[in-house]
């Protein structure tokens, strides 16, 4: 029998990741990983309810008929978050151990193996080593699996020493259990939680970067007339504002360590501080840890790159009051290597 | 704003009903979650994102997601009865009412509407002053005019082709609420025909468990959920229909033989379906009551006698025809090819056979081939439905007409409901799963969209439509068509007849997984083939690209499917499509000589005279414009 549900399984498995395989039509990452999404979501049917397999047709109907990027990404998302949903709650909130290690490697492989080809394997695989100790500590509930896929998907291994983070929530929750901490299921918030991080799959380093951006919706590009320029320390310019402008976008380079409320430049004499803008690229994976910059008061940032690699630049978002002419000065205390970038005005939408 | 409050109050309401104990606060607590990561997920697309249709997307999933819950709830944790079920139907078919609304009433809704109208007004049934003043109509629609067929009375009186019992039925709706009154009426028989349905299930002794898998599949999906909310004698039907099931098993006088009078006084045509019905009651009456004084005997039979006169005398007396506008012709036989297109059209066709638009019913209509270990109910049922059936088939217009899909056959959801769940535990999870998921497919697409249930029957569907206008190429041939009979209305034909045969032996054991898969793998296929150029473009078509000229007949043009033709084109017109490239076979109509450029080559046409003529031409392979340079030409196909 046994042997059996496994040759279906493998038999599904190919004959999904093929359809997806022969329908990927754009060129994301993430289009390009449906094979492996189709061979995640059969392992999933195969251990929970087969009905969940239903969510191949539903990415390939996905694939085909949605065009947007954003949408057709986003439609994944929900297509993915409600299949691992339905997993955890088939399981009644308290799966077998075995069953919850399943469900939690798989959110973790889809939430930071795609797109692979940045994955540093055995760094994910000291990650999922953790994950299934978490997974193990809170006794395979449903609430052990989300907590194991969310310390996953906040660490960002970038340094290696981030790993810490993931070893202390382990540590605590082994303290707490020898405490005697009890069983928690939570099967419906549980399922909720893992569908939440995985609607957001196509853009997990975002969500776990600038989850208050991901809060208050990702910005869909706005058309704008590009600047590309950038003041070093003293540097001052002025500029004439189109008339279609409504904003002017700046960010800042090399500032990443600066804490909030340095101030940073001054627009038309009004002082800018780290905080009204950032570092360009701060919320990168690889200088997220480093970074010292918080999120601008009213970012500008576009939705750049795929999976635990995605990130949105620091650009921040000033909005113009009619003037002709703006005045752009960058601080003179700013490092030597510090810029203040003006990027591009930004215009109204038609 | 009013009416999201009402569905979140009717989705906060249903597992009220329906759940106790920890499945009700589970159902919350999903509901809530469904909420809170939609509107994540809406805060991503705002702007780029129809809100209407993510809204009724939004109501959809949850109305799923208590389906999905009710049909897998512990019973000790499920409140559940006919009453119930009609409680729950109610609810929703209350809240479909606005969203079918979106749209003016259409097809013959306005007609029965007006005939409501004109028996409040005037208390007689003739129209000619409801025409005259269709600015204060509660249809709104003050184009309307007199249907094709409709007939007259001896003093110019202008009458509807329609019974008049539906419209009478809605009388008290209509002083109540107008068209919102109305409409709430055939709600309220949408309800009672869950409660039957339930009912009948009970009497059958189908599982209460079974009963609630198989009730939302029946009242929440199409074609019901759509019928419940218009105005069409078919809703009101059914729930005779059911009641007289009910009856005709119980040898219930009482319930039968009303039940069996207001289905014939709905349509004339359901005549058909109560003759059988009539027959077996008779049978089980004079068996009964061989013993009895035949004083009862002959009490029944008037009864009999009544319920098959009482709607032809209607008939006679509001046409003047016994037979309404029908004719006793039709029920002659006719060519048996009509029999098997309108037979395999009602079960494949693309734009309104079962398989696309109620997939539940084809369980229903795949439990005929295990005859014996279906309840009497449905064998009754389904040999009441014969004489009707074998009557509609061959009609050109048995896939509807402007209707919602599926009208001719809503009448039989009950029964078909009842067969889908005397076979429910046969049936692969898979195929439940992909029947679930595109049933609220459905239901979203309509409920958003109600003006595209009205499909103009033209041999493509609104999904091949579609995607031929996203991706310029021929989708629409893969879809089955048996208005226009394409290759795909071959090929599912057969399939249907393979999977009828497999069912019935019973041998194939197809896990759910793999089940799925081969779906998928067969929709990939078909976006595959699909970006193909096609064997034949069909001028008209959602793929053509059309730059002037116009549809040839006009898109409303009555039984369009009857006319040949595609595409008018002028000088200076021009059309453009995806080629195969090389020989191929023009089709076409053209009074006079007319000069076309095709992919660059000159042909002059000679006239086609009074039919339509083909000539030889060689096309080029890929994206291809087909200009009118003089004359003026009604191009119907080429063929590679």
């Amino acid at each position: 029998m046994l042997i059996r549900s496994a040759i279906s399984t493998v038999v599904a498995a190919v004959i999904s990741a093929y359809a997806c395989a022969a329908v990927a039509q754009y060129g994301t990452p993430i289009d390009a990983a449906l094979p492996l999404i189709a061979i995640v979501v059969t392992i999933l049917a195969a251990i929970t309810r087969p009905a969940i397999q239903v969510a191949v047709p539903l990415l390939i109907g996905g694939e085909i008929v949605l065009g947007d990027e954003r949408l057709r990404l986003l439609w994944f998302g929900l297509v993915i978050g409600a299949a691992f949903a339905a997993a955890l709650l088939e399981c009644g909130g308290s799966p077998s151990l075995w069953k919850a290690c399943t469900v939690a490697v798989l959110a973790v492989v889809l939430l930071r193996c795609i797109p692979f080809a940045n994955v540093i394997l055995w760094r994910e695989a000291l990650l999922i080593v953790v994950a299934l100790l978490i997974v193990v500590a809170l006794r395979g509930t449903a609430f052990a699996v989300a907590v194991a896929v969310a310390v996953a998907l906040f660490t960002p291994l970038v340094p290696l020493r981030t790993i810490g983070f993931p070893l202390a929530v382990l540590l605590v929750l082994v303290v707490f259990r020898a405490a005697g901490m009890p069983q928690i299921n939570a099967g419906a918030l549980s399922a909720t939680a893992v569908a939440v991080m995985m609607l957001f799959f196509a853009w997990s380093g975002v969500f776990a970067r600038a989850l208050p951006m991901v809060i208050r919706g990702l910005r869909a590009s706005t058309p704008r007339a590009p600047l590309r320029m950038a003041l070093a320390p003293g540097e001052s310019v002025s500029l004439d504002v189109p008339p279609d402008a409504s904003a002017l976008i700046l960010s800042g380079a090399n500032i990443s360590r600066l804490r909030a409320g340095t101030v940073a430049g001054a627009l038309n004499n009004v002082p800018i501080r780290v905080g009204d803008v950032a570092d360009w690229g701060f919320l990168r994976r690889e200088h997220f840890y480093a970074s010292r910059n918080p999120i601008p008061a009213n970012p500008a940032g576009e939705v750049r790159d795929y999976g635990q690699n995605a990130w949105i630049d620091g650009a921040a978002r000033f909005p113009l009051g009619g003037e002709r002419v703006v005045r752009v000065t960058a601080d003179p205390r700013l490092p030597r290597a510090a810029r203040l970038q003006i990027d591009a005005f930004e215009l109204v939408s038609r | 704003m009013i009416r999201i409050i009402a569905a979140v109050a009717v989705l906060l309401a249903l597992p009220l009903i329906a759940f106790r104990g920890r499945m009700l606060w589970r159902s919350f607590a999903l509901q809530l979650s469904v909420y809170a990561v939609s509107a994540l997920a809406w805060r991503q697309v705002a702007g780029s994102f129809d809100p209407y249709l993510a809204t009724v997307a939004l109501f959809v999933t949850q109305l799923a997601i208590f389906s999905f819950l009710l049909a897998t709830a512990p019973p000790d944790e499920v409140r559940w009865s006919a009453n119930r079920a009609a409680g729950l139907a109610l609810l929703v078919y209350l809240l479909m009412i606005p969203a079918m609304l979106r749209t003016p009433i259409d097809g013959d809704e306005p007609f029965y509407l007006l005939v409501t109208e004109s028996i409040v007004h005037d208390h007689d049934l003739d129209l000619r002053n409801q025409y005259a003043d269709l600015a204060h109509s509660a249809t709104g629609r003050p184009d309307l005019r007199p249907q094709l067929g409709d007939p007259a009375g001896p003093h110019g009186e202008l009458y509807s082709r329609h019974e008049p019992f539906l419209s009478l039925l809605l009388v008290p709706g209509y002083l109540a609420g107008g068209l919102p009154g109305a409409l709430v009426t055939i709600a309220l028989f949408g309800a009672l025909l869950a409660r039957s349905t339930v009912r009948l299930f009970e009497d059958e002794g189908v599982a209460d468990a079974t009963t609630r898998a198989v009730f939302p599949l029946f009242a929440f999906a199409p074609p019901v959920i759509f019928y419940a909310a218009r105005i069409w004698p078919e809703v009101p039907a059914a729930f005779f229909f059911a009641e007289a099931v009910r009856g005709v098993r119980a040898r219930r006088a009482q319930r039968w033989v009303p039940a069996l009078l207001g289905l014939s006084l709905l349509k004339l045509r359901f005549l058909l379906v109560a003759l059988p019905l009539l027959f077996a009651a008779l049978k089980a009456v004079v068996r009964r009551q061989k013993a009895e004084v035949s004083g009862r005997r002959v009490l029944y039979f008037c009864l009999l006698l009544s319920v098959f006169l009482l709607p032809i005398a209607l008939a006679w007396w509001a046409t003047g025809s016994v037979t309404a506008v029908h004719s006793v012709r039709e029920l002659v036989p006719v060519n048996p090819r009509l029999y098997a297109i309108g037979l395999f059209g009602l079960l494949v066709d693309g734009a309104s056979g079962v398989l696309f638009q109620a997939p539940f019913y084809l369980l229903g209509i795949l439990a005929i081939v295990r005859w014996r270990e279906t309840p009497g109910g449905f064998r009754i049922g389904v040999i009441a439905s014969l004489l009707y059936i074998a009557y509609l088939v061959p009609r050109s217009e048995w896939h509807g007409g402007w209707a919602p899909p599926l009208r001719y056959i809503v009448v039989f959801a009950p029964v078909f409901a009842l067969g889908a769940a005397a076979v429910w535990e046969r049936i692969n999870s898979g195929v439940i799963a992909l029947i679930a998921i595109w049933s609220a497919g459905l239901v979203a697409h309509g409920a958003a969209f109600p003006y595209r249930l009205f499909h103009i029957e033209n041999g493509e569907n609104v999904a091949g439509e579609a995607l031929s206008t996203m991706y310029r190429t021929d989708f629409s041939r893969l879809f089955p068509s048996f208005v226009r009979l394409n290759d795909a209305a071959i090929v599912a034909g057969v399939l249907v007849v393979a999977a009828f045969m497999a069912f019935g032996f019973d041998r194939i054991r197809v896990p759910a997984a793999i089940a799925i898969s081969i779906v998928a793998v067969a929709l990939a296929a078909m976006f595959a083939i699909g970006q193909k150029p096609g064997q034949v473009v069909q001028f008209e078509d959602a793929h053509v690209v059309h730059d002037g000229g116009e549809l040839y007949p006009g898109l409303y043009a009555v039984a369009r499917f009857y006319y040949r033709g595609g595409w008018s084109l002028q000088a200076g017109d021009s059309l453009s499509f995806l080629s195969r490239g090389g020989p191929a076979r023009l089709e076409y109509f053209a009074p006079a000589p007319v000069l076309v450029d095709i992919g660059g080559r000159a042909y002059q046409l000679p006239p086609s005279g009074k039919g339509f003529a083909a000539a030889r031409i060689d096309v080029p392979r890929g994206h291809v414009k087909l200009r009118c340079l003089t004359g003026a030409i009604n191009l119907d196909s080429l063929s590679f």
